[in-house]
């Protein structure tokens, strides 16, 4: 936990530091041509009691007004748990045509691929399936009942398996049509496989499969309440990324899902299960750019020197996962946690080394001594394929994912303007990669948005390619041979239009804001709704992003808590028609 | 010239409502074809199936090398925004990229002058010109490409209509610049790379021969229970505005998986089977470094344009789609190395490497011009199908003295699109009288009129853009330091009319 003096003395520093920067900025800001959009809040240190820019109009709202279909994710999980692994692994050839669906940072919303090839795409995953379970006694038996082995299929057995698997496929009890098209099925001409997988092809073709439509029940004029069925649904997507379990099922059958303290049991109970646990390290590793390290093997030899190359991309990842099991789950831990612990689970060697500790061993932890810190400073996001860092890059990525600030790309003409201004190769082997960037970017078109940019990057200078802290760069030349040492400067300031820079020595110190901040805490809020809800936040989501916002913030509540809280609101069972 | 548009503009009505508005007395008497005005021809015809080909490319074209050199001897159209000259009366080549072996193509092309994209301000690639707008960095608030427009209409497919693919995308890039848009969010139109992708998706499901087996005939009777269950979806009025646009998608995706899947069974009454072809792809799938990449197997880009033009043809024929788009960034025979995909960036000035390169696109979309005129259309029962198509070939980037300029745009339409457009000319819709700065006619003019020759109405259309009409319509220019706020004033009540002169 964070020493409260400490925090205060922190902001009090970057209070006193941000009224003599202040001139500086505004008339930095003077030649932004308004391509770089700044997140919408800005009080960020100002007080010691830190404010967000939601703005909580009627506590009553609901924002949600469009269900989505499956993720990618979601639907192989929706799957692996109703049918088991091999029937997951049988479908693989179609589930390759499926695209990954992502939230696009820009646009704040959901991307998915919704067209005639993913139509036919389920289409084909849905025939796969079907053949891998009736093809196997077993697999055959456990969802239709040992009573599909008989010569004769009874009514019975229909009906046992509608009762049963309907309700698991399609999250809700069969409709009159449906159950009627389901017994036509089996009346109908074929062999009893035929029909078997001709009524699982059906179900699994369903909208009311691969989409999580919401109808609800018409409440007032464009008010509507979500069934409890729906509501489940949409808690179980929200918490494990997966199609409700029997318990959760059960609950809803038996009506013991109508309570707000019965609705956060399960949610407590499904946060905490293998899927609940891996959905939430998803949304950290998403938050902090940790999903994709870079591919290190075109790195230099000389740079590579004494590191164990093997495995060290998965490694990496591997090791953050951990980090934030620990803090989230086995430590409960808070925002501060997250972005200020020093302790490293590296037991790659190569890994343990760019932390610069032994590996780890029996799972115990080791302490981080040098300045590194958190979740945002794990290698990963530091990576990069080449021996100069990607300082544009980790400036951008940051700028937006962690501080909510919208970074247009650059169109092809400002490019080229970048290249024009860029120093000559032979040029850029005689200077640091900041003065090499500080110099291609300095035209005022350019420094539009990369005086936001750059200072992240320069401050994440400190650490090379692959993540590991320097105080001098190596150079390389055109051949990937070692040319110089140049030292290097992580100097900067954090770049607030309309408001003060804020001087830090490093990344570190960025850390430091980002954990201390208004800004660091809004952002990281409206991450996880938009990682959850799958939709961009809008005014009426203002009351539970507040809350949301006061317990990360001001009430030091855990990362699990203002996770639920950032699932149980509203939007769970209510809907609104737009 | 008024007069006529204003003809053309209350052409948009179907057979019945002519019919009816024609007076009770002559319901018994359908009109003379030929007596009445080509677009209401072309829709009182009825049931004929009009294709669509949309060629775009990037990296501009200095239109010195497009347009005919030097300008002379043009002819005064109707109206004082319109010059002409008849294509068969140029002496020799008309310019560096229509040489003399377009000659036997002129009676069904037209080369256009003076269609610009009315922008305001901001030059540069634009990503959404085929939604008749310019604006790059805007571009995911602009509508419909026409190609999505054409796709989606109800009056161009018809619930009856047997067609296996509504829009087909062929690209060789990363995306074909086709999408759709909802709430301000684009979507991506999925596209082919690739005679394989384009083979499979087109005539993959085709039958082979013999009797369906009774798992066909499950997956019949299953997916027309999905579309049935999305129908009754449809009109649930508790489903949100969101979702509704979500459904759209959804129906319009297992509308298409139908028709796949009664294909497979029967031929889905489709008068095709499977066609043989050499085809030169081996692998499947999008990738940017296409053709290049070595991976796509690919030795030869002339053969493998040549199976696309046998397969958009045999695919026309049959009726597996209408609509098809081509995005490319070829431009020669070598399918490895640094000139044949990508180019280079800021060549359209003066440039006689970039002609050269756009060249051999134009001189494919000639070549499936030529296999189109030269194929009888038997799905129509008479004319080549090129009578019944357009092929339109444009590209990002118009020009003047200097790249980036979103006026002027290429335009090169090969077909008579089903009877609405004349063709035999080089059209010049420069303003000649307004003389202040020669920006012409709004570029989605003639992107109206390829949607209209399909058979969609303006009233549809116009749905699509900046709530003024289809695409965006500025009447000012403020570019290259020249601002003349009256530029397109003159087309600010026909902007969303189709072309004149050429319909």
């Amino acid at each position: 936990m964070v020493d409260l003096k400490k925090k205060k003395f922190t902001r009090l520093i970057l209070q006193l530091s941000s009224l003599i920067f202040m001139s500086l900025n505004m008339l930095l800001y003077n030649n932004c041509t308004g391509q770089f959009e700044v997140s919408d809040n800005l009080s960020s240190i100002d007080s010691s009691v830190l404010k967000s820019s939601f703005e909580c109009r009627n506590s009553a709202d609901a924002s949600n007004s469009g269900s989505h279909f499956l993720s990618k994710k979601q639907y192989m999980n929706t799957i692996e748990d109703l049918f088991g692994p091999q029937v997951l692994a049988d479908a693989s050839s179609g589930l390759s045509s499926l695209s990954n669906d992502f939230f696009d940072e820009e646009l704040r919303n959901k991307i998915s691929s919704l067209d005639s090839n993913s139509i036919q795409a389920y289409f084909v995953i849905a025939q796969l399936i079907s053949k891998s379970i009736v093809s196997n006694t077993t697999r055959r038996n456990n969802v239709f009942g040992a009573c599909s082995s008989l010569a004769t299929i009874s009514s019975a057995c229909i009906s046992a398996f509608i009762n049963n698997y309907g309700i698991k496929i399609l999250r809700r009890p069969l409709s009159s049509t449906e159950i009627s098209f389901t017994n036509s099925i089996f009346s109908g001409a074929g062999t009893n496989n035929e029909k078997l997988e001709a009524t699982l092809n059906y179900l699994l073709q369903s909208p009311f499969f691969i989409w999580k439509v919401e109808l609800g029940n018409l409440a007032t004029s464009d008010n509507f309440n979500l069934t409890e069925y729906e509501s489940a649904t949409k808690l179980s997507y929200g918490v494990t990324d997966s199609t409700p379990d029997d318990a959760l099922l059960l609950a809803v059958k038996n009506g013991l899902f109508k309570t707000d303290l019965e609705i956060r049991t399960q949610a407590e109970r499904l946060i905490l299960s293998p899927r609940g646990k891996s959905k939430v390290s998803d949304l950290l590793l998403h938050w902090s750019l940790s999903e994709n390290p870079q591919d290190l093997s075109s790195l230099p030899a000389s740079l590579k020197t004494g590191i164990n190359m093997s495995g060290l991309e998965l490694a990496m990842v591997s090791e953050t996962k951990q980090f934030i099991d620990h803090i989230v789950f086995q430590s409960n831990g808070t925002f501060q946690d997250l972005l200020k612990s020093n302790l490293s689970f590296a037991s790659h060697t190569g890994l343990a080394k760019i932390y610069n500790h032994a590996p780890i061993t029996l799972g115990n932890p080791e302490v981080i001594t040098e300045r590194r810190q958190g979740l945002l400073m794990r290698a990963p996001f530091m990576t990069w394929t080449g021996p100069r860092t990607n300082l544009i890059k980790r400036g951008v990525d940051f700028q937006k994912r962690i501080l909510c600030n919208q970074i247009p790309s650059p169109n092809v003409d400002i490019a080229d303007d970048r290249e024009l201004d860029a120093f000559t190769p032979l040029q850029q082997l005689e200077n640091t990669n900041r003065t090499n960037i500080d110099h291609q970017t300095k035209s005022p078109v350019c420094m539009s948005c990369h005086s936001a940019i750059n200072p992240v990057g320069f401050a994440f200078e400190a650490f090379d390619s692959l993540g590991r802290i320097r105080n001098q760069e190596q150079v390389f030349d055109l051949n990937q041979s070692f040319y110089k040492y140049i030292n290097v400067d992580s100097n900067s300031s954090i770049s607030r239009p309309r408001s003060a820079n804020i001087p830090i020595r490093d990344a570190y110190e960025l850390i430091d804001y980002v954990a201390e901040s208004s800004e660091g805490h809004e952002c990281f809020v409206r991450n996880v709704h938009r990682f959850i809800a799958e939709n961009p936040e809008s005014s009426k989501d203002g009351c539970h992003l507040n809350n949301a916002f006061e317990k990360l913030a001001n009430s030091n509540e855990s990362i699990k808590s203002v996770i639920l809280e950032l699932i149980l609101n509203n939007n769970l069972k209510r809907k609104i028609s737009n | 010239m008024k007069k006529d548009r204003k003809q053309i503009e209350n052409r948009f009505f179907n057979r019945r409502q002519f019919l009816v508005g024609a007076g009770q007395t002559f319901l018994a008497l359908p009109p003379l074809i030929s007596l009445m005005p080509s677009l209401l021809a072309a829709q009182t015809m009825g049931g004929k199936k009009v294709r669509s080909v949309i060629y775009n490319a990037s990296l501009g074209i200095d239109k010195q090398h497009l347009d005919p050199d030097p300008l002379t001897s043009l002819i005064q159209g109707p109206g004082h925004s319109v010059y002409y000259k008849a294509l068969n009366s140029f002496s020799g080549p008309i310019s560096r990229m229509i040489d003399s072996s377009f000659v036997p193509l002129y009676p069904y092309m037209n080369l256009i002058k003076g269609l610009s994209l009315t922008g305001g301000k901001y030059q540069g690639h634009s990503s959404c010109f085929i939604a008749g707008a310019h604006s790059q960095l805007r571009d995911p608030t602009w509508g419909r490409t026409l190609d999505v427009v054409m796709e989606k209409s109800n009056t161009v497919y018809t619930s009856s209509d047997l067609v296996v693919s509504k829009g087909v995308r062929i690209s060789s890039e990363n995306g074909s610049g086709s999408y759709d848009t909802a709430n301000g969010i684009r979507t991506a139109s999925s596209y082919v790379q690739g005679d394989l992708s384009l083979f499979n998706l087109l005539f993959g499901n085709l039958s082979t021969g013999g009797a369906p087996s009774q798992t066909g005939l499950n997956n019949e009777l299953i997916v027309d229970r999905v579309y049935a269950d999305l129908k009754v979806l449809e009109n649930d009025k508790r489903l949100s505005g969101d979702d509704k646009q979500l459904l759209s998608r959804y129906i319009a995706g297992v509308f298409d998986l139908q028709k796949k899947v009664k294909a497979n069974n029967t031929g889905g009454g489709l008068s095709c089977t499977k066609p043989a072809l050499a085809l030169q792809v081996k692998k499947q799938g999008n990738g940017y470094y296409f053709p290049s990449d070595s991976a796509w197997g690919i030795t030869s880009n002339n053969l493998l344009f040549d199976n696309y033009i046998e397969m958009i043809k045999l695919a026309f024929l049959c009726d597996l789609t209408r609509v098809v788009v081509i995005k490319n960034m070829i431009w020669d025979d070598q399918p490895v190395g640094t000139t044949s995909s990508g180019g280079l960036h800021h060549e359209c000035p003066s440039s006689e490497t970039s002609a050269d390169r756009h060249k051999y696109g134009l001189l494919k979309m000639a070549k499936l011009a030529t296999t189109l005129m030269n194929t009888p259309d038997t799905l129509n029962g008479s004319g080549n199908i090129l009578d019944n198509s357009s092929i339109f070939f444009t590209n990002e980037m118009g020009g003047w003295t200097t790249g980036h300029d979103i006026r002027n745009m290429p335009c090169v339409i090969f077909g008579k699109g089903g009877g609405l457009i004349k063709t035999g000319n080089f059209v010049d819709y420069t303003n000649k009288v307004n003389g202040q700065y020669n920006s012409g006619r709004p570029y989605k003019q003639v992107l109206q009129t390829l949607m209209a020759s399909v058979g969609v109405s303006k009233a549809e259309y116009m749905l699509y853009g900046d709530g003024k009409g289809y695409g965006e319509f500025i009447e000012g220019i403020n570019q290259f330091g020249k601002v003349f706020p009256t530029a397109y004033t003159a087309y600010k009540n026909e902007h969303n009319d189709v072309l004149p002169f050429i319909t």
